[in-house]
């Protein structure tokens, strides 16, 4: 796509050359087209990347711990026995893949083919034109709210192609388009009385275009500022101008600079709700240059957009705005360090910015906070081996519902205080931790996720189409007596497993990390003949097993997630490589 | 440093900023704690009970005040006497019964709030002696109009806006440093604190938000607040997601193991530590798994009678709260707050910046919202006084005998908004704000003279046609900072000198006074 330049408005001419210089000295002048490749952009100083050899030079158990923070920060994560070898046993832990972090940078640079991509919304159950197809054989149910103005569909969307894309660019534009939609850069602000579902799937679509063909931030905010869905979020001429310099540029106090922007923007207006909140334009332009921002003159609302896409707090608020989110329990000291960092590389696009901050030593390998409640979910379910084909109920094909639509579910989002594109300001940087927040996310993955999904990680319903199936702890394999015919057993490589390394196979699913010694001893306690007698001492092997039919493996694993889900530490992206009460 | 000093370092400087100059920004950060033993504190008879309802967006004042319509419409824009109606310049005697949602009738009630915008509520409310209206509180010593700020400065009562702790924070470490003074106040049922196993520390939800996590409750960058006197937070329909159902609840036995095992693992300092909001969102969910039972009930009881010709009665005579989003609000907080006599400080709010933030369509949707939220306000003041007519005479739905002439609630937002009509058909952020207070006549000083009376007056500021027109205090008028009513609160909980709790050292280092509670109010201009 051709970069369309915007040049500075700038009068008189002796301000030229203060502006000028000012753009000059960051090096981003809003007007220069990227001269190289989107791949080679390097973040520097505190946001340098975690490097491949760094990465392979951790402990085992680190590097799974960094492959899932990456994953589950897009929502996905990978199983325990897909990141190890598990052929001779738990331990010691021997990664499959000793460069999981060059080849996941890869994979999430790589667009999925047309005809992949076509198939893959066909399975997930999406018409070329984002409706649903209502097949019955398509992975998702997504609303059948065929109301434009009400929809929750392009809340569900993303969730649902971030959840069954392969790693890929695809994937990772679905995901940012995601995330950006819920910042209060963003957000369509479902809440307003000025918006509705129209809002979210222009806000969408167009973030997913414009990040999908590589368009820099500056051109994207730009052509941003101007549409209905900004208008109908920032309502009055002076308003958006005073947004404007809220959102896109961290400044607070404009009160003179917002009344003269309102005035440039003096011709546009948004209609009444009975005229549906449309965004017209009168003849009656503004004549007169002001003065804003100290430096810049305007004399129309495009004349303001041009000066906040090329000013030069621009790269740095929008880059602090994304920081604030992934790393927002690092002292600002040190976050700002990072935003420093990946400012020095000069990005371009948000893809660079996102994949700077993602990818940094800082993000990986220092950051601890409370997970999102989709990271924490979809975390989990990925890395159980979870299946939206084999579930049914809340974890099945509504589970998009169940999160954007149906307002009585455990597992909708809005008393955890995130509901997607909903709010004004866009979902706090910090997540919602408050009483109310943290008992729903609680329980919605612990009686939806953990304790209530044995099914789920018992193998769902699943059909012969599904050879392969590979659970948590079972498989799919011929029936002794009649080949044609799969069951379930426990799989070969967990049924290998000792009591003790089952346990830890457990934890790292949930904690990515083993058990403590202390965990380990209480729970064989409960686990064992004292107990509830699903573990054993074989003197033969001279070692503790679980007892060996798939019952027995349910019932440790449901012991272990009914643990799991009462530790804070359950809902954290813990720091990698940080001991747990050593 | 304020934020925007600093991004305009980062933007500006010859290279990205000093690791120097960040540092500071952090130093700066850790020295904002407050000496809460500098206050000097009576501890009070009775322990007020107040509710916040904050306004997010920043209402209009002129349904709470049309004093200076007239010259408003003559200089707007876009003139009001054709977005709304000619009856916005008529005044309107009390007798009038024509609709007030029709613009062609008269809406300037006997004290100029705006009828069709819940007018003849606040006129209710005003001579019931439920309620005063303070037309005056005038943001002049930071006169920004973003809602960050201004939601902060009046959540926070405090001009420091980055590194200050919420209002209903500042209250609980103030009473905290307090404690062993509070042994014989009173809760409205006539327990003293001194008879809770903890004293303040074992009230039973003494900070509660409905607006999940807020501002009003932000945490003191300096100090820790104690874990009892943290904020609990609920929502208008008292939902438990609390309580655990499934898994090992009905295993005796195995569920004491687990959480045996979680607090042992919890109780290692460094993990504690680490992982501190989560084993505090835990400890919460324990507190509250059986309370939110009981507000439930007490949500769904039948609400006093009342006299058959009351307004606000059902088919049966009973009280009835309208079916609006403000209702559903005001009635759980009401409800809360009568039957936990123990809830001190509750927060209300619509979430986001969605609310009352008017720049546009403010014909009808601004006077609908005002209308609704004072309907309900009029209802709450009735609910309040008659709580004792629950199923048993003199108890409450929940069975508690109480007083509640302690129970206060504040309505009030981020700021004001201008007064010319934009082209949107709305108005932009401007300064000059209404607070409504209402109740409380038995913890007040002053008592029941604070209440029923408007106080401020106003006039119209701004060149004809253009957008920035305000109201702003006439010299002769009381006025006062969005600080005050922070310190107000601070005051009506013991504070003698509440100021040095508004106060900081770089942008407000006296601090700002209580409300004057004694301030005559004005007559009815439009009697």
């Amino acid at each position: 796509m051709k970069r369309q330049h915007h040049p500075l408005v700038l009068r008189p001419a002796p301000l030229l050359f203060v502006v000028l210089s000012a753009v000059g000295i960051v090096a981003c002048n809003p007007g220069t087209p990227r001269d190289r490749d989107a791949t080679t952009y390097e973040a520097e100083g505190a946001a340098s990347h975690l490097s491949n050899s760094t990465f392979r030079s951790l402990p085992p158990e680190q590097q799974y711990q960094v492959a899932n923070r990456l994953l589950t920060t897009v929502y996905r994560g990978v199983a325990v026995d897909e990141f190890f070898d598990l052929s001779d046993g738990l331990y010691p832990l021997q990664p499959s893949n000793r460069n999981f972090l060059r080849d996941t940078r890869a994979a999430l640079t790589t667009p999925m083919s047309s005809a992949e991509r076509a198939a893959a919304r066909a399975r997930i159950g999406l018409n070329s034109d984002d409706t649903p197809t209502n097949d019955e054989d398509a992975l998702f149910e997504f609303t059948n709210s065929s109301n434009d103005n009400t929809t929750p569909l392009y809340r569900q969307i993303p969730l649902a192609q971030i959840s069954e894309f392969p790693l890929s660019r695809d994937l990772y534009v679905e995901w940012m388009t995601y995330f950006l939609a819920n910042t209060i850069m963003f957000s369509p602000a479902l809440e307003m009385e000025s918006t509705d579902a129209k809002d979210a799937a222009f806000v969408y679509n167009f973030l997913r275009q414009r990040i999908k063909n590589d368009e820099s931030v500056r051109d994207i905010v730009r052509a941003y500022l101007g549409t209905q869905s900004r208008w109908r979020v920032s309502r009055s001429a002076e308003n958006h101008a005073l947004e404007a310099y809220e959102l896109f540029l961290g400044l607070f106090d404009t009160e003179e600079d917002s009344r003269r922007g309102g005035v440039a923007c003096q011709d546009w207006r948004l209609t009444s709700e009975s005229a549906q909140y449309q965004l017209v334009r009168s003849g009656e332009q503004n004549e007169e240059y002001l003065r804003i921002l100290d430096n810049y003159y305007i004399r129309t609302c495009d004349d303001l957009y041009n000066v906040i896409v090329s000013h030069p707090l621009f790269m740095p608020r929008v880059t602090e705005v994304i920081a604030n989110y992934l790393l927002a329990d690092l002292p600002v000291e040190e976050r700002m360090k990072v935003v420093e960092g990946v400012l020095k590389g000069g990005p371009t696009t948000f893809e660079d910015i996102f994949t700077a901050l993602l990818f940094s030593e800082a993000y990986l390998l220092q950051t601890e906070r409370p997970l999102w409640f989709e990271e924490n979910l979809f975390g989990v379910l990925h890395r159980m081996h979870w299946s939206v084909e084999r579930n049914q109920g809340q974890i099945g094909r509504r589970i998009t519902r169940e999160i954007q639509e149906y307002g009585w579910s455990d597992l909708n989002q809005r008393n955890m205080g995130s509901s997607a594109m909903e709010y004004k300001i866009g979902r706090t940087p910090d997540v919602p931790m408050d009483a109310l927040s943290f008992a729903s996310h609680s329980k919605a993955m612990r009686e939806r996720v953990l304790v209530g999904n044995r099914q789920g990680w018992e193998g769902g319903t699943w059909s012969s189409n599904e050879r392969g199936y590979r659970g948590l702890f079972l498989e799919a394999v011929p029936h002794p007596e009649e080949a044609d015919v799969l069951q379930t057993a426990v799989r070969e490589d967990v049924a290998n497993l000792n009591a003790e390394d089952f346990i830890d196979y457990l934890f790292l699913t949930t904690l990515l990390r083993p058990a403590t010694g202390t965990e380990r001893d209480a729970l064989m306690d409960m686990l064992g003949p004292e107990g509830r007698n699903q573990i054993y001492f074989d003197q033969a092997l001279e070692e503790h097993r679980v007892r060996s039919s798939r019952w027995n493996y349910s019932d440790v694993t449901y012991v272990v997630m009914e643990y799991v889900s009462r530790l804070p530490e359950f809902y954290y992206l813990a720091r990698p490589g940080e001991e747990i009460n050593g | 440093m304020k934020r925007r000093d600093f991004l305009r370092g980062l933007a500006m400087a010859p290279a990205v900023p000093s690791a120097l100059s960040l540092g500071l920004l952090a130093e700066r950060a850790q020295a904002a704690g407050l000496n809460y033993d500098a206050v000097d504190f009576t501890a009070p008879t009775v322990l007020p009970q107040v509710i916040n309802i904050f306004l997010y967006g920043g209402a209009s004042e002129l349904s709470g005040n049309m004093t200076n319509i007239e010259d408003i419409n003559y200089h707007s824009m876009n003139p009001y006497t054709a977005a709304f109606g000619s009856g916005i310049l008529q005044a309107r005697s009390l007798d009038d019964d024509s609709n007030p949602a029709n613009g062609g009738n008269a809406q300037l009630t006997p004290y100029g709030f705006w009828a069709g915008a819940g007018g003849l509520y606040m006129e209710d409310l005003i001579r019931s002696n439920d309620m005063s209206v303070y037309r005056t509180i005038h943001k002049l010593k930071n006169q920004t109009r973003s809602h960050r700020e201004a939601i902060f400065i009046n959540q926070k009562g405090a001009l420091n806006v980055d590194n200050s702790a919420g209002l209903g924070t500042r209250l609980a470490l103030m009473l905290h440093t307090h404690r062993n003074a509070m042994g014989s106040c009173q809760l409205a049922d006539g327990r003293t604190v001194g008879q809770f196993d903890d004293g303040l520390h074992g009230l039973p939800l003494p900070f509660v938000s409905f607006e999940g996590q807020t501002t009003a409750f932000a945490r003191d960058p300096g100090l820790s607040t104690p874990i009892p006197l943290r904020e609990m937070s609920l929502n208008d329909n008292f939902d438990n997601p609390y309580t655990r159902g499934g898994g090992l609840t009905g295993d005796a036995t195995a569920n004491s193991q687990i959480d045996d095992l979680v607090t042992q693992m919890q109780s290692d300092e460094a993990y504690a530590r680490r992982f501190q909001s989560g084993v505090q969102g835990f400890a919460a969910r324990s507190t509250m798994a059986g309370l939110v039972g009981d507000l439930s009930s007490a949500r769904d009881a039948t609400l006093p009678a009342v006299e058959p010709d009351d307004p606000d009665g059902d088919a049966d005579d009973r009280l009835s709260y309208p079916n609006t989003r403000f209702a559903r609000q005001v009635r759980a907080a009401v409800t809360l707050a009568i039957e936990n006599p123990s809830s001190l400080y509750i927060s209300v709010g619509t979430p986001g910046l969605g609310g009352w933030d008017d720049h546009n369509n403010a014909i009808d949707r601004y006077r609908n919202r005002m209308m609704q939220l004072f309907h309900a306000l009029r209802v709450a003041m009735k609910h309040i006084r008659l709580s004792d007519q629950g199923s048993a005479a003199g108890q409450t739905p929940g069975g508690m005998v109480r007083r509640t002439d302690n129970i206060i609630i504040n309505v009030w937002g981020d700021f004001g908004r201008l007064v010319n009509l934009n082209n949107s058909m709305g108005w932009d952020h401007a300064n000059n704000q209404n607070l409504f207070t209402l109740g409380g006549e038995g913890v007040r000083p002053g008592g029941a003279d604070t209440l029923g009376k408007v106080v401020g007056k106003t006039h119209r500021v701004g060149r004809t046609g253009v957008n920035n027109q305000y109201t702003e205090p006439t010299d002769d008028s009381y006025q006062t900072e969005p600080m005050s009513i922070a310190s107000s609160i601070y005051h009506y909980f013991g504070a003698q000198n509440p100021e040095r709790i508004t106060a900081d050292p770089d942008y407000n280092p006296q601090g700002d006074v209580k409300l004057d509670e004694s301030v005559e109010g004005i007559d009815p201009p439009f009697s």
